[in-house]
């Protein structure tokens, strides 16, 4: 497989470039969201299941 | 559980309360945004005729201010993600400080792209028709990724912050409680959460400064892959980006003494904090000139016809002016300073680092400008000659204006010294900062 050969092709011809733009982009963004969704998510089923008084997060939304 | 901060009031008390002067800031700034605006405006409908552009001076001012907001830009990431890396935890209480000069700045370098273009839609052209053999399609891809990885970084350790605006700033208008709950994602100081939060921003660290490397050498690659004089260099890129560094964490210390000042916040941002910063900067002035010195060196030895049409155009020429100004401004007065009169006085400290600034825009002026003015092909191209117009000068101060706009609308409604990185105790496990008066050295 000329590995070489497509590089140069995909440098050398003329074409969408932004859709790498957008895809790199795009990539990032979901692995954004769900790095967030990851963290913000930590100790929610731990402080279900192991309740504690001292530890017991406490809703201040309201 | 909250961290525990003995700083907390002190920190949120900015937040508390917008006062009449900030009105007045707000409104002044404001009004030179829209000048700036109107100037665009009138760009848009007369064409980029009205500037000093004109044939073979492509780029101008707009693209000065491009390459300087983009270096200004390196102070956060530089602050927050390389000395994070390097485990330097005095770094913790300017953290936030530096990272919104980044997340506002960055709006401003790819919008003088923009406005460079004369018609923005033609942006849609490199999404649509660009090849990826054009630099322009790096610069893109880099600096999108980079303000996108910016605004989440800053965001993420914006959190938990939120979260203590969100349950302490009770007496806050109906709208800003609303604005704090969303943006905390429901966050609940859980000892796990901070871990994993920790985590996450470890691991950006390491990706946010390899990208802190890529974008300002693709900026300066959108001048070193043309074949022009002054600008075909290898040495561009690491030149670009220690420039940027230096400028950047130069306008870290100015918005620090301002902060400090301002919002009485003396015992938070700590003396030491500058000393420490005085270190870097003594550092990076240094390699700043060795960089100078090795590309100026390089090229005057050649003594290439059109290279050196360029060199002595900014050593004796018409630009030497600027470019004497330039090396004073950046090396040979804060150099001084710093040496002599910078240490544990803040007030020299911050001279100097205007100094550096005005030189920095100085140096991506008198990077461009001659290379444009007398470029390879002299003599298919004629000599060139720049004078920034009136339309291009409203619009640079408008960019001035408004990322200080941004920054001071910013500072009122969420903490600029970041409450729980600075925290003696965080929930759940021992994660405890040294005080900033002990851990800034000097």
């Amino acid at each position: 497989m000329n590995i070489g050969g497509l590089v140069h092709a995909y440098f050398d011809n003329a074409g969408p470039g932004g859709v790498f733009v957008l895809l790199v982009v795009g990539v990032a963004c979901t692995t954004y969201y769900l790095l967030a969704r990851w963290f913000v998510a930590g100790g929610r089923t731990e402080s279900q299941a192991v309740p504690s008084t001292d530890e017991q997060p406490v809703s201040m939304d309201e | 559980m909250e961290p525990k901060n003995q700083n907390v009031q002190q920190i949120l008390a900015p937040v508390r309360r917008v006062s009449a002067g900030d009105y007045l800031l707000w409104g002044v700034l404001l009004a030179l945004l829209l000048t700036g605006l109107g100037a665009w405006t009138w760009q848009f409908i007369e064409g980029l005729g009205i500037t000093g552009m004109n044939r073979p001076v492509y780029w101008g001012v707009y693209i000065t201010n491009f390459v300087f907001f983009i270096g200004l830009a390196h102070s956060g990431t530089f602050i927050s993600a390389i000395l994070r890396i390097a485990g330097q935890s005095w770094r913790a209480p300017l953290t936030r400080a530096a990272e919104a000069i980044t997340l506002f700045s960055l709006p401003f370098g790819a919008g003088s792209i923009i406005i460079d273009m004369g018609h923005p839609e033609r942006i849609l052209n490199v999404i649509f028709y660009g090849r990826y053999q054009s630099p322009i399609l790096w610069d893109v891809t880099a600096v999108s990724l980079y303000m996108l990885s910016s605004i989440i970084f800053f965001y993420f350790s914006l959190i938990p912050d939120i979260a203590i605006c969100r349950d302490r700033l009770t007496d806050a208008p109906r709208w800003q409680r609303r604005m704090y709950q969303i943006l905390a994602l429901g966050w609940k100081h859980h000892p796990e959460q901070y871990r994993r939060l920790e985590k996450v921003l470890d691991g950006m660290a390491v990706f946010m400064t390899m990208l802190v490397v890529t974008v300002h050498t693709v900026v300066s690659w959108l001048f070193g892959m043309t074949v022009q004089p002054g600008w075909h260099t290898a040495l561009i890129g690491p030149f670009f980006l220690l420039g940027a560094i230096l400028s950047g964490t130069a306008a870290v210390v100015i918005t620090l003494a301002i902060l400090r000042k301002v919002y009485h916040l003396e015992n938070v941002l700590h003396v030491g904090l500058f000393n420490s910063l005085r270190k870097l900067l003594i550092t990076f002035v240094l390699g700043w000139l060795y960089m100078m010195i090795a590309e100026h060196l390089t090229i005057g030895y050649s003594s290439m016809t059109e290279e050196m049409v360029v060199l002595n155009d900014k050593f004796s020429g018409t630009f030497s002016l600027i470019f004497w100004s330039m090396a004073t401004f950046v090396f040979g007065l804060p150099l001084l300073i710093f040496l002599f009169k910078g240490k544990n006085n803040i007030g020299w400290m911050v001279f100097a680092c205007v100094l550096i600034n005005i030189g920095m825009w100085l140096e991506r002026y008198i990077v461009i400008i001659p290379t444009e003015v007398s470029p390879r092909m002299l003599h298919v191209m004629g000599q060139g000659h720049y004078l920034p117009q009136l339309p291009e000068i409203l619009i640079t101060i408008a960019c001035f204006a408004g990322l200080i706009l941004l920054y001071a609308v910013f500072t009122r409604f969420f903490p600029i010294v970041p409450i729980w990185e600075t925290a003696q105790e965080l929930p759940g496990h021992a994660h405890s900062q040294p005080a900033p008066a002990a851990a800034a050295s000097d």
